[in-house]
């Protein structure tokens, strides 16, 4: 080990160590410190103030509604979107012509970015004439209600993260060996055995890390808020990023922006843990 | 049969939007206040591509982003590939503590520290630039693991060997290491192109100034919607998607595979 070559080591992986001091840890650890502070508009710290930013913030009807409504989006997001991108997956998992061409219309919301999207869904969706009420029949103003708004939202993230998990599912169903199918054509089994006792479980860990990328979109939800409905009717649809967005940048209220920032980075860290113990025990299993 | 039905209601269901978004290019402005709303226009207007691209800043916006984009994914790759290659390759003192600190920064969404994050970024001069629209995009610690893995699988001979004859890091990193990792490199310059492209919320905070503004934000403010002229605008969503559709659908193989590889940590 000569000197020059640590050197060289150094230089090569400073570029990542400043960004990920300036841009991750320095912020975290302000926003953690300064929470426990009185902080001022210039960002000075004036006076120690114990846990009371979290009390007040616990106290604070708009966050808990934000937090009540980011949970709601979790419990209808997730199922929604598992159930559909395991069906997508599930229907095309076998090679054939028919199926690489239903595949790649799988894989068109890839191509999507979420601004260009959320237009497009926003005309579809139009509380004036929407053309899913025409099609259907329906009578919904939409955007116009808390109900259809967080619908609006549902269909957004539902259609964004589709081609992804999908193509996540599809991989680990086409990884499954030959032979282990073949092995159960002999034994007898029918193809719906055949799927929920050897296909199935055996793609349950990409399953699982789905489900653990989705969850942690949904509770860092913000921007798809933004583009569809702006937190309305009525603040009714703000989630708990939207509500720190709205108050760092319009109401420049600093003690909840920095107990937000350090909840939700616990919280999601916390997430990220579970994942890891979850997939380092199946591994040792 | 039903699996196949099935399939293809899925896959109308997914395409509807797309196809859609192309009959909305075409329509008049009496066809977007239609009641009820028109599935197809009465009479296709071909003319909105062309106001949508005469637009003054529909150059400059398209520019905007994929400059950034571009710039972004070219410094990510770079700083990625350099760090990758000090870890896997060369000997310095702390290197398991610095892997570390970098690794579990993955840890900290930056979602979570916007604001912070948008005041340094003030602090360092860099509204309205094309730094500071990329400077929070440029290392990724999930990007660096699947690189490291990458290089972990090509044995220390095929190092050692290349350091013989006396070949400088630069030499040894670009003419043997990256050629031996290109796909995953690859797939790191094009998430990070993607993800840099579509991003939303960052370049809105950070660009005030019309021309600073990417596509992704200033398709909204080109006075479309205000002035219900909105075939123009429909036909500058499509003018942008199509290059990426015909991309991701001829590059399927490519796609499936860099996803799945990028992921699996």
């Amino acid at each position: 080990m000569s000197a020059k070559s640590e050197k060289r080591g150094y230089l090569y992986v400073l570029p990542a160590v400043v960004l990920v001091a300036v841009f991750s840890y320095y912020p975290f650890l302000k926003a953690f410190v300064s929470s426990f502070f009185i902080e001022n508009q210039m960002g000075e710290l004036t006076a120690f103030a114990g846990l009371e930013n979290y009390k007040a913030l616990i106290g604070n009807e708009f966050f808990i509604q934000s937090v009540k409504t980011t949970f709601l989006l979790a419990v209808i997001f997730i199922p929604v979107n598992t159930v559909l991108t395991l069906l997508g997956a599930t229907l095309v998992r076998r090679k054939s012509r028919f199926n690489e061409v239903i595949g790649s219309v799988y894989i068109i919301p890839l191509a999507f970015s979420m601004s260009l999207f959320a237009l497009i869904l926003k005309q579809i969706l139009s509380p004036t004439n929407s053309i899913i009420n025409r099609i259907f029949h329906l009578n919904v103003v939409w955007l116009n209600d808390r109900t259809s708004a967080l619908a609006s939202i549902i269909i957004l993230c539902v259609f964004l993260d589709f081609a992804l998990d999908y193509v996540l599912l599809l991989s680990a169903f086409r990884k499954i060996e030959r032979n282990i199918i073949e092995a159960s054509l002999i034994d007898g089994t029918n193809e719906w055995q055949r799927y929920f006792m050897i296909e199935l479980p055996l793609i349950v860990p990409t399953l699982v890390m789905t489900i653990f990328i989705a969850l942690k979109d949904i509770l860092l939800i913000s921007a798809p808020i933004m583009l569809m409905t702006e937190g309305g009717p009525f603040r009714s649809t703000e989630s708990v990023m939207f509500y720190y967005y709205i108050e760092a940048f319009k109401g420049h209220n600093k003690a909840t922006e920095n107990t937000i920032s350090v909840i939700t980075v616990l919280f999601s860290a916390l997430l990220l843990a579970v994942y890891s113990l979850i997939q380092k025990r199946r591994r040792h299993a | 049969m039903l699996k196949k039905a099935i399939a293809i209601l899925l896959a109308l269901i997914i395409i509807f939007p797309l196809l859609y978004a192309v009959s909305l290019s075409l329509f008049s402005p009496r066809d977007f206040n239609a009641l009820p709303a028109r599935l197809i226009p009465t009479e296709p207007i071909f003319e909105n591509y062309a106001k949508a691209i005469r637009h003054n800043y529909f150059i400059r916006y398209t520019a905007n982003s994929l400059i950034t984009a571009f710039l972004a994914s070219i410094i990510r790759t770079l700083i990625v590939l350099f760090s990758s290659y000090a870890f896997s390759f060369l000997h310095f003192r702390g290197k398991k503590v610095i892997l570390f600190i970098l690794l579990l920064s993955a840890f900290i969404p930056q979602d979570s520290l916007l604001y912070e994050n948008y005041v340094t970024t003030a602090k360092l001069n860099l509204i309205n630039t094309y730094m500071g629209i990329i400077i929070t995009s440029l290392f990724s610690a999930t990007q660096l693991m699947m690189l490291m893995t990458a290089m972990k699988s090509l044995s220390k001979d095929t190092f050692d060997a290349s350091r013989v004859d006396g070949a400088n890091d630069i030499t040894v990193l670009f003419s043997i290491i990256a050629p031996l990792t290109k796909s995953i490199i690859i797939t790191i310059f094009l998430q990070s192109f993607i993800g840099v492209f579509n991003s939303y919320l960052w370049p809105l905070l950070v660009t005030n100034r019309e021309e600073m503004r990417t596509i992704q934000i200033g398709i909204s403010l080109m006075g479309y919607q205000e002035s219900g002229r909105m075939g123009p605008l429909f036909a500058t969503l499509l003018i942008i998607l199509i290059p990426f559709i015909i991309l991701v659908i001829a590059m399927k193989k490519q796609i499936i595979k860099a996803l799945s590889d990028g992921l699996s940590y």
